[in-house]
């Protein structure tokens, strides 16, 4: 029970919860797929595997922020800028 | 010597909300709406932060007027990598009123207080849309401004910037100190990850009053009434083509030149003499007339056309009766 990677897996879940509350798609969408993710590999406790797991978690939180900011730059060049979306 | 910056952040609407009049017309419903922080302001920000990795920045104070939740926007900066920052508190009712004067007045101030070298703001925010802020503030400090930067690069007591202007871009030189308003590429905003900002739990805001700054903050603008823009028509479905150009020319759309060209459509080759009010009689296809009619004639005069039988190429261009049209 006592994992030592137990931490390190909750604080990326409670990342991508809080990352979660901006998903254009709404919060609960998001959190019912996270949970989801995370109770399918419940059971993993080879610590090999679990590190890979929580890199691939890290990669989401990444590609999260990335999807986030191409949003906001999009909206804003469509907002102020005449020559539409693409630069 | 590292510099001094002072970045200015703004409390807005959140930018995917969908804005919503108060029914009685005195502004925008705030009430249980997300609010973030104005993205111009976070790529002032952001900017000011990469300037302090490079050394170049000591320290990095944010400034944000209005009521107490503005201490979530600062905290927010605080996230990114502003060292303090500074609320300048006033009541919900004050920061309704308050105007970029007023704010620049206050940033003039700050920016005199705390000593600073450079200040960084957010061309505009996406809430007023003012653009104002930082050319006053400049002016009230009578310091050298830069607009719309899109480049900042600082090189001893002298700094660079690349402006966005009309048509192209502009470079200029300038001495420090000096104000800087971000354009939308000058960078990429981090995001404040949820360590990072109770990380930024532990840095300071100090809380000012626009009194304690010597500052007025009454506004002399009078909001006569805020209005949603003109609803856009519900559009209709059409079952054939004789119903488009009917409904088109309904409702003005288009000229007897382009209806007669989609009556024509299954034949494109048909030619047309076409005669612009300007220039000699031309012949044409009709997809070719409807592409003149669009783009230069619109306006100026009546044209005239002509169905054209190229079957009998003795005769000269015998013609149906001219239609004439006003484009």
């Amino acid at each position: 029970m006592a994992n030592p990677l137990r931490g390190e897996v909750v604080t990326l879940y409670k990342n991508l919860l809080f990352l979660g509350r901006e998903y254009p798609k709404g919060e609960v969408f998001f959190k019912e797929r996270l949970k989801k993710a995370f109770m399918k590999n419940k059971d993993v406790s080879d610590p090999e595997k679990i590190r890979e797991l929580i890199s691939r978690g890290e990669f989401v939180i990444k590609e999260l922020e990335a999807l986030y900011f191409l949003r906001k730059y999009r909206a804003m060049k469509q907002r102020y800028y005449e020559d539409g979306p693409g630069s | 010597m590292a510099l001094r910056a002072l970045v200015g952040v703004k409390r807005v609407i959140d930018y995917a909300v969908k804005v919503r009049v108060k029914p009685d017309k005195t502004g925008v419903v705030t009430d249980g709406v997300k609010h973030s922080m104005n993205p111009f302001c976070e790529i002032a920000v952001e900017e000011a932060v990469r300037l302090k990795e490079k050394k170049i920045v000591g320290e990095i104070i944010a400034v944000s007027c209005g009521p107490q939740q503005c201490q979530e926007t600062i905290r927010t900066a605080l996230a990114m990598g502003v060292d303090r920052g500074i609320h300048v508190d006033l009541s919900a009712k004050d920061a309704e009123t308050l105007g970029p004067f007023q704010v620049s007045k206050i940033l003039a101030a700050v920016a005199k207080k705390e000593n600073v070298n450079l200040v960084l703001l957010g061309k505009q925010a996406i809430d007023d849309d003012c653009n104002q802020t930082g050319q006053m503030t400049a002016a009230l400090l009578d310091w050298p401004q830069a607009t719309f930067a899109s480049e900042v690069k600082v090189e001893g007591e002298k700094l660079t910037v690349v402006r966005e202007v009309d048509g192209g871009l502009e470079t200029i030189s300038m001495k420090l100190p000096a104000v800087v308003t971000a354009d939308l590429r000058l960078n990429e905003p981090r995001y404040a990850t949820l360590p990072n900002i109770m990380k930024a739990k532990k840095k300071k805001i100090e809380t000012v009053k626009p009194s304690d700054l010597g500052v007025d903050t009454t506004s002399r603008v009078h909001i006569l009434s805020v209005e949603d823009p003109p609803q856009r028509q519900a559009g209709v479905k059409v079952e054939t083509t004789e119903d488009l150009v009917s409904k088109l020319k309904e409702s003005g759309r288009i000229c007897f030149c382009s209806v007669m060209a989609l009556a024509l459509e299954k034949n494109r080759n048909t030619r047309l003499q076409f005669r612009a009010p300007t220039g000699p009689p031309s012949i044409l296809t009709i997809p070719a007339i409807a592409a003149t009619c669009a783009a230069d004639v619109r306006g100026a005069g009546p044209v005239t056309f002509r169905l054209y039988r190229p079957h009998h190429p003795s005769l000269p261009c015998r013609t149906t009766a001219g239609h004439r049209s006003r484009l």
